[in-house]
């Protein structure tokens, strides 16, 4: 008896998903819960398991091909028929196995077979919601039960739905994905903007990482009016504090480059405007001030851009934020960093001057309201004292929402980022 | 199977012209879908059991009995009528035109909305196509992408009873009665017998309710089933319990309790031990669903039986209920459309028409602690509702469920006059979370039946007004 698999919702809201490798083969024997897939998510690479066992006869893609949510990912032969105690739809919606990504569980899918009349055993049923907000949950794939209430007596609001649908952790699958018809016109047929090359050109579809990029950068382009502030600091001191601390701690010293340094001036400086460290809701018409501050760290990979996160920037000394932050880019260049590391931001700092560039201008990521580029430093000849002097100078550029920010906040966060990247000392008094 | 048939590709199936049917049609037909509903019965089926011989002819008949009881029963306040003579052939005339009026309504609805309503009985032969046998003795087939199967359920038939529509009913016979008949046997103390068995009282019948259970209307709350016990008798309706039928003999049932047989006499008896889902001969299973022993189809909770097949309504688990078919309607017609969507209300209300009303909304008492919800509960008695006296119906209760943990009502049940036009605000009440202060909080007009419910809060807050302080009030 053949039976299907098909690709679940997995709970990011995704659509599709991209299929990287097949760990099985047309004829293999599998058995439930063997990993038959490596596939591509929003950022993450989840190792796909399936419920079925039997014979492979068919596979839903090649490699490197888009597979949309609900589509047969694999159908097997199964040599016993039909089993009157499999749950409905066991043939061609099964419910998925225990997913991991990353090493981490991401969660496990209850087909819910009974009904749920008069307050089943459902924890999602029993949760405190509205019937609207309950309705809202299914559409988003979010699980009640898994989720934060911020309503009155605990019920879960509209708002929390939706915040944890737009998350990086959007709750548990409520096991509703897989057995829903897929929508019809899932495939995108709008027309594509197209480049006519000659016929020596290679085309190179659009995949995985580069892909999200492609969508966010776009997305925060067209919606988010950007208003850039461009400064110069005078980086004199600022060497000297790296040198001092190489030579305190040289056993350091491949980590302590000038990013702890930026990102602890970055933080200081967003405690001292929360405006800045905040997210913007166009949809709720609200914004969000961040308490604890999350500096994103924009990092080359071979694979494309990637951001991963340290959290609570503000309250870590500078050695804790290098041997971090070492630690965070050689797992997001490798690709071993997890969902959590590589979300969750509330302000992003680009190193511009890793790249060699003096001067750059920074697309912010939303909802996050600021990012800032730090060039590199030259020496140039500037005026001090009404005569020409040579300093090393640094070019940064302070980007912000225009739709929260004006030029005067932005500019006052920006004159704070200078005058403690002019006077690094200041931050002794930022120990905690 | 049908070697070489000819299918017509459709777009949207549904099976079934009930309110299940047609409210998936409607639905399906607003998201853009092409949809062709098979109904056994073709136009004059529409509407289904709920239309034709339940929820709506039944009601028709209990008003009926209700009216002519109530007539009666105002002698005490000065009214005098002569002649309470029923005339049973004329309210079927009557009644008739009601039922048509609203089938016609159903099929109005559908042609608005484009749905081609098709004669004939459906039977699925493979995974998306399904065999229509047309009045005309003719076959045809349809292969669709998506379809909603709303089969609905018949009466239950006792293998010791078999029905003759003469001497043995079913619900549905009843309901055509053109003459009342002079006593009746009810096998069944479930919400249909409980109502049926109450309108023929009403209108002359000698009735005695028989149950093999040691309870009237099983499965809700107990207290609720003492209240209807005690008002059955009071109107002559004899209630025998714990009692098995044997069998028919030649002056009416015999029945056996503890291991004592006798003999009821009746001119006919009614079985109302529940319904059957018709999916025994639809050929479900080959779209690749499965039923459950008891015959309903096991249904994810988007209501998908198989890959581009859902079931709703009385072929489903849960309550054989109108409303819950209707509700379901939504969102399997969504689920087959792409739309995410869960069937998963807290409650499907229940109500009964009997005398005193009941409506049920949620879990009951025990079912709650049995979930090891920390509990409370307050009854608020009818006998201090003005509204309730001057209905000169004093009988009755309003009961509060709560689950202290999240502090939210989880219960409602309600027995008295008009209850059944307060199971809607029970249910909203359950679905939103409602706390004890939240309904205490929300003002009842005066003098209505809806001030019990609040009275009942007020009890669970602690500032009972028409009742004396922490009277009927529990904890664990």
């Amino acid at each position: 008896m053949r039976r299907d698999f098909q690709m679940p919702d997995i709970g990011e809201g995704i659509a599709e998903v991209e299929i990287i490798e097949w760990r099985i083969g047309i004829g293999d024997k599998i058995r439930p819960d063997q990993i038959v897939a490596t596939i591509q998510t929003d950022k993450s690479v989840v190792e796909m398991p399936t419920p079925l066992g039997g014979t492979v006869v068919f596979l839903g893609a090649e490699a490197g091909d888009l597979l949309a949510v609900g589509a047969v990912l694999i159908s097997v032969e199964t040599e016993n028929n039909a089993n009157d105690e499999a749950p409905p739809g066991a043939d061609s919606d099964s419910p998925s196995p225990p997913m991991r990504t990353s090493g981490a569980l991401l969660g496990t899918r209850d087909p819910v077979v009974e009904s749920t009349l008069l307050a089943g055993d459902d924890s999602s049923i029993r949760a405190k919601a509205a019937p609207s907000v309950r309705r809202l949950a299914a559409e988003r794939g979010v699980n009640l039960a898994a989720i934060h209430a911020t309503g009155p007596g605990g019920r879960v609001t509209r708002d929390d739905v939706l915040e944890a649908a737009a998350g990086p952790a959007s709750g548990l699958p409520t096991g509703t994905g897989s057995a829903v018809e897929p929508a019809r016109s899932i495939s995108t047929t709008r027309p594509v903007d197209r480049w006519e090359g000659g016929e020596d050109d290679e085309h190179v579809p659009v995949r995985g990482l580069r892909r999200q990029i492609a969508k966010k950068m776009v997305e925060s382009w067209r919606n988010v009016p950007h208003i850039i502030d461009y400064r110069e600091v005078d980086a004199s001191r600022l060497i000297e504090a790296r040198r001092t601390l190489r030579e305190a701690r040289p056993e350091y010293a491949a980590v302590l480059t000038y990013v702890p340094l930026l990102v602890k001036v970055s933080a200081i400086a967003l405690r001292r405007h929360p405006l800045m460290n905040a997210s913007f809701d166009e949809e709720a018409g609200e914004y969000v001030l961040h308490r604890r501050i999350h500096v994103g760290i924009a990092t080359a990979t071979s694979d494309g851009l990637l951001v991963p996160v340290v959290r609570d920037a503000d309250r870590k000394s500078i050695l804790e934020l290098a041997v971090e932050l070492g630690e965070l880019v050689d797992l997001a260049r490798s690709r071993k960093a997890t969902q959590e590391q590589l979300t969750g931001g509330t302000y992003t700092v680009n190193n511009l001057g890793s790249i060699g560039a003096s001067m750059g201008t920074p697309i912010i990521r939303t909802p996050e309201v600021g990012i800032t580029g730090f060039g590199r430093i030259t020496d140039r000849v500037v005026a001090r004292d009404g005569v020409p002097v040579v300093r090393p100078i640094m070019m940064l550029s302070s980007v912000g929402d225009h739709r929260l920010l004006d030029g005067d906040t932005l500019g006052s966060f920006t004159a704070t980022l200078v005058h403690l990247l002019e006077n690094p000392y200041e931050l002794l008094m930022e120990l905690v | 199977m049908v070697v070489g048939e000819m299918a017509e590709g459709i777009d949207f199936l549904v099976v079934g012209g009930g309110p299940g049917g047609y409210a998936a049609a409607l639905r399906a037909a607003q998201l853009g879908r092409e949809v062709v509903l098979v109904e056994r019965d073709g136009a004059a089926g529409l509407g289904g059991t709920c239309v034709r011989v339940g929820c709506i002819p039944s009601k028709a008949l209990i008003e009926l009995a209700e009216t002519r009881h109530r007539a009666r029963s105002f002698e005490v306040a000065g009214l005098h009528a002569d002649s309470l003579d029923v005339d049973l052939a004329r309210f079927q005339t009557w009644k008739g035109g009601i039922v048509e009026g609203l089938s016609h309504g159903v099929e109005t609805l559908l042609r608005h909305e484009r749905v081609r309503v098709v004669s004939g009985t459906a039977t699925f032969n493979k995974p998306s196509r399904v065999a229509v046998a047309l009045p005309d003795g003719n076959v045809t087939f349809f292969e669709f992408h998506s379809a909603v199967v709303a089969t609905g359920s018949v009466p239950m038939e006792l293998a010791v009873l078999p029905r003759d529509g003469v001497r043995v009913l079913n619900s549905t016979d009843v309901l055509a009665l053109t003459e009342v008949p002079a006593s009746v046997v009810v096998v069944g103390a479930g919400y249909i017998g409980v109502e049926l068995g109450t309108a023929l009282a009403k209108l002359g019948s000698h009735v005695t309710i028989i149950e093999a259970l040691s309870r009237v209307l099983p499965g809700m709350e107990q207290a609720i089933g003492r209240v209807m016990l005690r008002s059955l008798k009071r109107l002559g309706i004899e209630v025998l319990l714990g009692v098995e039928v044997v069998g028919l003999n030649d002056s009416g049932l015999v029945i056996r309790a503890n291991d004592v047989e006798r003999s009821v006499d009746a001119t006919c008896i009614v079985v109302a031990v529940g319904r059957r889902p018709n999916t025994r001969e639809i050929g479900v299973e080959t779209t690749g669903a499965h039923l459950a022993p008891d015959g309903t189809v096991k249904v994810h909770a988007s209501l998908l039986a198989a890959r581009g097949v859902a079931a709703i309504g009385d072929i489903t688990p849960g309550p054989a209920l109108a409303h819950k078919a209707t509700a379901q309607a939504e969102v399997a017609a969504e689920s087959l459309s792409g739309v995410a969507r869960t069937f998963n209300p807290l409650v499907v209300p229940a109500v009964v028409f009997s005398d005193p009303e009941v409506a049920t909304v949620g879990l009951t008492e025990d079912a709650a602690r049995a979930l090891g919800l920390d509990v409370m509960v307050a009854q608020f008695p009818l006998t201090a509702s003005g509204r309730a006296a001057t209905l000169g119906a004093p009988e009755g209760f309003a009961r509060l469920i709560v689950d202290r943990g999240q502090d939210a009502v989880v219960g409602v049940h309600l027995v008295g006059p008009l209850v059944s036009e307060l199971a809607g605000e029970a249910a909203l009440a359950v679905e939103m979370g409602a706390s004890p202060e939240d309904v205490a909080g929300t003002i009842h007009p005066h003098p209505t039946i809806s001030e019990s419910l609040h009275e009942a809060a007020l009890m669970l807050v602690g500032r009972p007004l028409h009742v004396p302080a922490s009277a009927n009030i529990r904890t664990n």
